[in-house]
């Protein structure tokens, strides 16, 4: 008998080429790893090389040399003298990773705990909790924030400027619970809680019920059950959820620039933009690079968890009723508890944005101090009040609301493609070394602090041969594009995963082509989750701030800059209004798309 | 000791009714299966039975003990039955070892270490899998998986054991065996086996009693010969048998003393009982495959319409005027295709059903006249 | 491929001859600005743009768009051509040195920037940009605010909230005591380079002298220490120890003060009192209207106009220049001057009446003013002292 891999091998390597490239997956494969690695891992080189260059500003003014020469000193002062060290790099390096650790624990135990009682339990009022629940994924995480503040400031800590809670309640909070570390882990674990609970859900959702019946039968108690069996089946998904939020809360800009710039306390990205921002570029793209190689880390530690043997990330298993667990007499006040927390994160921020967006004077809530003109007045002078009128009645806020859904409605287009067809060719050809090496490029950007690729492209579109691209809404959709495109292809590659390859073969079987087996078999069966992989990137750059602020051509070119900027300088006023209408308008498209297509933004992330 | 009694159980998920007024008694150290097909309510019974699932309305007692009762509002949880439980899809903890899987339920009762280990050596020994011990179960084949389910569940030594289906995921030559497993695990351990499976040949040949369920209604509760034999209705008639019973219509002439005068097949023939229940003008004949056999006297003529050898036995299919007949001779036999055969129905268990509530009206044999 | 690289090449040494030739006519157009007349200018302004260019400014105050509308108000013929565009203090000179002589579109023509030694030494000594400064107000406007251009100063005051009476406050010692802990605003000085130029002002032997005075008028006793450089650094580091930094823009401290705790006193842009509502203004107290203060009440910063040196308009640069240091330009409708806390170096233009405000040569001698000599002087010096203001600020 012949060995038809030898066969295989000694086939001259026209036929083989001819092969590898005869198939679709192959194809978009290649393509992707040259354009994903000119795109992520350019910058990159731009970074490194960034980090041994005088710039201009203070670099050029200290060093007094010429700009763009080659020099140590960057890492000299950050690393060689302590007392700058210190402060400039080792604490903010430590708060970033309280913040990031504290914000992860907290996720997981918000968004678990509720994800276990609307799966498990027979909780009231599931439908609603689940529905509200995700709101704090959707707004900015800055907007918590915000509203974080305009809660619990008081005339004790800070400024002394009297927030709701003091002003309705009496109460002053210390000043650890206004600013400082533990609001942004309260903040950044909060707005990701709902990313644990849509990932840890969807694997109780999934999770055989049998698994946790037979351990009732063998006598376990209600505790031990979840001890001992369900939280180390769903670990490797809480682990990487963990990662995930881990990440994101070390790369946050926004969450601790607000409450952390009153106690002075910074984070590796915080402090990366003063570096920057004070002229130290250098530097600045030194912490850069140590963020990326810390996310990376991590990455390495997600993988090497879900390698293990012992781990499973899909538990499948036909899981018969699902017998909930009778909550009895605690079902009410959990419920309440629940609720009350659900409308306290997800509905009253929007409330308090309505307030704040109707008062004259910051702090008064009478009838008397409440005016709709900073909705819809046409007398504000622009030197008074940063806007020459209404947001609703003013050009200005409609262009940048414009170019705001028009860049979102573009890079999803183009994002949620790209993200279903590396699903597509990863799935495919998985295992390969190609599949692995798009697959992981794809997610590289995830890894980059939104404020350092944002300088990054800024360096690489004002140099070269790229100069046409400074300031154009090209750029912004390019930047956009690349950091949210680890969203789409991970939901494209968990889309991809259940459609068993036999159902496209049988296409192929009768001839059709790649383009119709995409079109008409592919894409109807998994529509609804990829619709939601188109749906991400939408809401990603509906709220994004850190990512543009360099790149837009003026602050107010987008609605979220603007924003950012009336916040920065204190129309607290139209920052409301404008937060207010960006929450609405997310929360619209979810809706709108969702009762269209039955797709939602959770089913991306869920997979 | 422990005898399950269910009495008037009842269980509805919205307006759909899986059990309806089920009345079940289950002896001490039976293995009684629950067979019917799909959806038919069997595993919710069970799981009723063990605790995972709530009726809504009836009684139900363990060991004399009422574990569920509607009326009087007692719901024990599974934990506090004192069963095993045996799954399906085996619900084996896929982040623990065999050992680790074993040692569970033993760990809950508070065993000492030692007791644990000898306990999990003994039951590994038993089921053959002592070199698996510190494997995961996702290195384990289903038939290996599935034997280390059955040490999981038997370890604790449960008085009462129950099975979802536990054999469907395996191949048929590992069922086998299994099956052979199970009968002697039963005797083994001297518990009671309550076995739910939609598989008839696995039914009649493990258990002491089958209860046979359609649509969440118990149609008959008996040992497997006597549902073999005595099919309460034409549905167990059907469901139980393969080759399946062949059911012929015939009309009830008369009344006779040892019997009914019935007419079927073009004949006349005399259905010879000591037992007729009601039965109207329409009835229906049951004839089971190996009571049709062919024979050049017989009083029946029929065209071959196809042959089934198997080796030992052969199934011979065949149309007497509309009425297909199917029949099993012993040995491999070959007719040609609309060659002209002749049969006869010979034996005492032949069953007389009345058509309008398919329920079995006598069993007795047919003599055909001269 | 050979002649694909000669190609290349020699595309590449006509860009950079064009971008030298322009460079230099940039200079040239300028110096003979300077010399003609505004009529003279405006001719030249509607030839360039007739060109098709326009007038694409940055500026870190928004009242320059004001002055660029009656500009254009002014010039008719050149109405719609000139572009205003805010900027970020922070990352002026970033986008500035990376859009100057890249050719990308809509880049900047001139710029109205804060910051005279970063100015200085990112754009006029790389030839990035260049200065600018009419003949015919070599006599209004005092030499050292011509080169490189001023076109108005802005002040930073010591303002507190009055709601419990007088703070007290009669020199600046007061400032590093521990009751201040927590209560004195001021904007990162990391972050706002202004805020940082007049922490570093101090350490001229100037205000070292004078604050060194101070300190013995306060204390009694001849200043002395082993741990500080100077009576200026002792200063520093008291004074950024009770800096609360809860409002991150002057907008926020002003608004903060005025409906926050009593006592409470910020450092920060006199003209942002216009972003406090009416019923908080009577709360704030400008100390220096109070009483004076040893050895100062505040600083006083610079704005400069810079022109790019890709301009495509020299001539309309020149001529908004001269506008913006003329009355029409500084004291027109909504402009500078109508507002508290701006300046104009030419010295015929004066505060109106009833502004709640004085002149300019009212705070000379009150406040600490920005000296582009002396930081662009400090060389390495300046490092160490940025050093010492950076690890002060971090926690």
């Amino acid at each position: 008998m012949k060995d038809t891999r030898q066969d295989l091998r000694r086939e001259p390597l026209y036929f083989r080429a001819k092969a590898f490239f005869s198939k679709p997956a192959n194809l978009i494969l290649l393509f992707f790893l040259a354009v994903l690695a000119a795109l992520s891992l350019a910058p990159m080189v731009t970074m490194l090389t960034n980090m041994f260059k005088v710039h201009a500003g203070t670099e050029r003014k200290l060093l007094r040399l010429k700009v763009g020469s080659l020099t140590l000193n960057h890492f000299e002062m950050l690393f060689r003298d302590y007392e700058w060290g210190k402060a400039n790099f080792w604490i903010p390096l430590f708060n970033s990773l309280i913040v990031a650790c504290g914000a992860g624990l907290l996720g997981i135990l918000i968004g678990g705990t509720v994800a276990w009682f609307v799966t498990r339990s027979d909780l009231k009022c599931k439908k609603f909790i689940s529905a509200v629940f995700v709101f704090p994924y959707m707004m900015p995480a800055w907007t918590l924030a915000l509203f974080w503040t305009n809660m619990f400031q008081n005339s004790k800590v800070g400024g002394g400027v009297v927030g709701m809670v003091e002003s309705l309640l009496g109460v002053c909070m210390p000043e650890w619970f206004v600013f400082g570390l533990f609001p942004m882990i309260v903040v950044i674990g909060l707005h990701y809680s709902p990313f644990a609970y849509l990932l840890i859900g969807g694997i109780l959702k999934n999770m055989d019920a049998t698994l946790e019946e037979s351990a009732t039968i063998l006598k376990a108690s209600r505790f031990t059950i979840i001890r001992r069996v369900t939280v180390p089946i769903i670990m490797p998904a809480v682990l990487s959820t963990f990662l995930l939020i881990f990440s994101s809360g070390f790369a946050s800009y926004t969450v601790p620039v607000f409450l952390g710039s009153a106690t002075r306390t910074f984070t590796l990205s915080t402090k990366m933009r003063a570096l920057i921002q004070a002229g130290y570029e250098g530097q600045g793209y030194i912490i850069a690079f140590i963020s990326i190689l810390l996310g990376t880390l991590i990455l390495g530690i997600n993988q090497y968890f879900t390698g293990k043997r012992k781990s499973f990330t899909t538990v499948t298993g036909k899981s018969g009723q699902v017998s909930l667990v009778r909550l009895k007499r605690a079902n009410w006040p959990i419920s309440a508890l629940l609720i009350f927390l659900t409308l306290f994160f997800a509905i009253m921020p929007l409330v308090s944005f309505a307030l704040e967006s109707v008062i004259r004077q910051p702090g008064n809530y009478s009838l008397s101090n409440m005016t709709l003109n900073f909705w819809i007045g046409t007398e504000a002078s622009q030197f008074e009040t940063g806007m020459p009128s209404g947001i609703l009645i003013n050009s200005t806020m409609w262009a940048g609301l414009a170019r705001q859904v028009g860049l979102a409605l573009a890079v999803s287009m183009v994002v949620g493609t790209c993200g279903m067809l590396i699903g597509y060719a990863c799935v495919r050809r998985r295992g390969s070394f190609l599949s692995r090496a798009v697959e992981n490029l794809a997610f590289f950007p995830y890894l980059m602090p939104a404020m350092a690729f944002g300088t990054i492209y800024l360096a690489v579109a004002t140099s070269g041969g790229f100069k046409w691209m400074y300031g154009s809404f090209f750029l912004l959709g390019l930047v956009a594009g690349v950091k949210f495109l680890p969203f789409a292809s991970r939901s494209g590659v968990n889309s991809m995963m259940q459609i068993s390859p036999e159902i496209e073969e049988a296409a192929t079987i009768f001839g059709v082509p790649w383009v119709t087996r995409m079109a008409r078999i592919l894409f109807p069966i998994q529509k609804s989750a990829i619709i939601s992989g188109y749906l991400l990137p939408v809401i990603n750059v509906m709220r994004e701030v850190a990512l543009f602020t360099l790149l837009v051509p003026y602050p107010r070119y987008l609605l979220t800059t603007m924003l950012f900027s009336f916040n920065e300088t204190g129309y607290s006023q139209y920052g409301s209004a404008v937060t207010l209408l960006i929450i609405m308008i997310i929360i619209g498209i979810n809706s709108l798309v969702n009762k269209l297509t039955g797709a939602s933004f959770d089913k991306g992330i869920g997979g | 000791m422990p005898q399950i009694i269910l009495e008037h159980i009842n269980k509805r998920f919205d307006k759909f009714v899986a059990v309806d007024d089920l009345n079940l008694v289950i002896e001490d150290r039976g293995f009684v299966t629950l067979l019917g097909p799909s959806g038919c309510g069997k595993t919710t019974t069970l799981r009723m039975i063990a605790g995972l699932e709530t009726p809504t309305s009836g009684r139900i007692l363990i060991d004399g003990k009422p574990v569920y009762d509607s009326e009087k509002g007692i719901n024990l949880p599974p934990n506090k039955r004192d069963i095993g439980f045996l799954f399906q899809n085996y619900a084996l903890w896929p982040h623990m070892t065999v050992y680790q899987n074993i040692a569970f339920g033993l760990e809950m009762l508070k065993w000492d270490k030692k007791r644990i280990q000898e306990r999990v050596q003994e039951m590994l020994k038993l089921l053959k899998i002592e070199q698996f011990v510190k494997r995961y179960p996702a290195e384990l084949s289903g038939g290996q998986q599935q034997r280390v389910a059955i040490a999981r569940t038997l370890a604790p030594s449960p008085r009462v054991l129950f099975m979802d289906e536990p054999l469907s995921n395996l191949d048929a030559k590992l069922r086998g065996e299994m099956r052979t497993e199970l009968k002697r695990l039963h005797t083994d351990t001297n518990s009671t086996f309550v076995y739910v499976t939609h598989d008839q040949l696995e039914a009649m040949t493990l258990s002491t009693r089958v209860c046979l369920m359609e649509t969440g209604v118990l149609q008959q509760y008996a040992p497997p010969l006597e549902i073999y034999n005595r099919p309460a209705n034409t549905f167990v008639a059907g469901f139980v048998g393969n080759p399946t019973m062949n059911f012929i219509p015939a009309r009830v002439l008369s009344r006779r003393q040892n019997g009914l005068e019935l007419s079927f097949l073009g004949r006349e023939a005399l259905f010879e009982t000591a037992n007729a229940g009601e039965v109207g003008e329409d009835a229906i004949l049951g004839v089971r495959p190996e009571f049709l056999p062919i024979s050049p006297n017989g009083a029946l003529e029929a065209a071959i319409y196809s042959t089934l050898p198997a080796g030992m036995e052969t199934t011979v299919k065949a149309s007497c005027g509309d009425t297909m007949l199917t029949s099993v001779v012993f040995g491999s036999v070959d007719y040609e295709v609309d060659s002209r055969v002749r049969m006869d129905i010979v034996g005492s268990d032949i069953m007389l059903f009345d058509k309008a509530t398919q329920k079995a009206a006598a069993s007795g044999r047919v003599v055909f006249p001269g | 491929m050979k002649r694909f690289l000669a190609l290349m090449l020699s595309l590449l040494m006509v860009c950079s001859m064009v971008l030298a030739a322009s460079a230099e006519s940039v200079q040239d157009a300028l110096e003979a600005a300077s010399k003609m007349t505004d009529e003279e200018l405006y001719a030249k302004a509607k030839e360039e743009i007739a060109k098709g260019a326009q007038l694409n400014f940055y500026s870190t105050t928004s009242f320059a768009e004001k002055a660029a509308a009656n500009f254009m108000k002014a010039y008719p013929e050149l109405d719609g051509k000139v572009i205003y565009a805010e900027i970020d203090d922070g990352e002026t000179y970033t986008k500035l040195t990376n859009q100057i002589g890249s050719g990308v579109k809509d880049s900047p023509d001139m710029a109205l920037v804060q910051n005279g030694p970063d100015l200085k030494v990112n754009l006029l000594e790389d030839e990035l940009s260049f200065n600018y400064f009419p003949e015919s107000l070599m006599d209004v406007v005092p030499e050292k605010y011509q080169e490189p251009t001023v076109v108005t100063f802005i002040n930073s005051l010591m303002i507190y909230n009055n709601k419990e009476g007088s703070v007290g406050v009669t020199n600046v010692w007061q400032l590093v005591e521990e009751p201040w802990k927590g209560r004195v605003f001021f904007k990162d000085p990391t972050n706002e380079t202004v805020n940082l130029n007049f922490l570093i002002m101090l350490t001229s032997p100037e205000w070292t002298e004078k604050l060194t005075k101070a300190y013995e008028a306060y204390y009694g006793k001849a200043w002395e220490s082993k741990e500080f450089a100077s009576a200026s650094y002792q200063w520093i580091d008291g004074f950024l120890k009770n800096v609360n930094y809860t409002f991150t823009s002057a907008s926020k401290i002003a608004t903060g003060i005025a409906s926050g705790a009593a006592g409470n006193m910020g450092v920060f842009v006199f003209s942002k009192l216009r972003k406090v509502a009416d019923e908080d203004r009577p709360n704030l107290t400008v100390l220096q209207f109070e009483n004076d203060v040893d050895c100062f009440s505040g600083f006083m910063y610079n704005i400069y106009a810079t022109v790019c040196s890709d301009t495509d308009c020299p001539y309309t640069c020149a001529l908004f220049i001269n506008w913006l240091l003329s009355e029409g330009g500084f004291a027109g409708e909504k402009s500078w001057n109508s507002s508290q806390g701006y300046y104009s170096p030419n010295t015929t233009i004066e505060k109106p009446e009833g502004l709640e405000d004085e002149s300019y040569m009212y705070w000379a001698d009150k406040l600490v003013f920005e000296d582009l000599d002396y930081i662009d002087g400090l060389g390495a010096a300046y490092a160490d002292i940025y050093r010492f203001i950076n690890v002060r600020v971090s926690k």
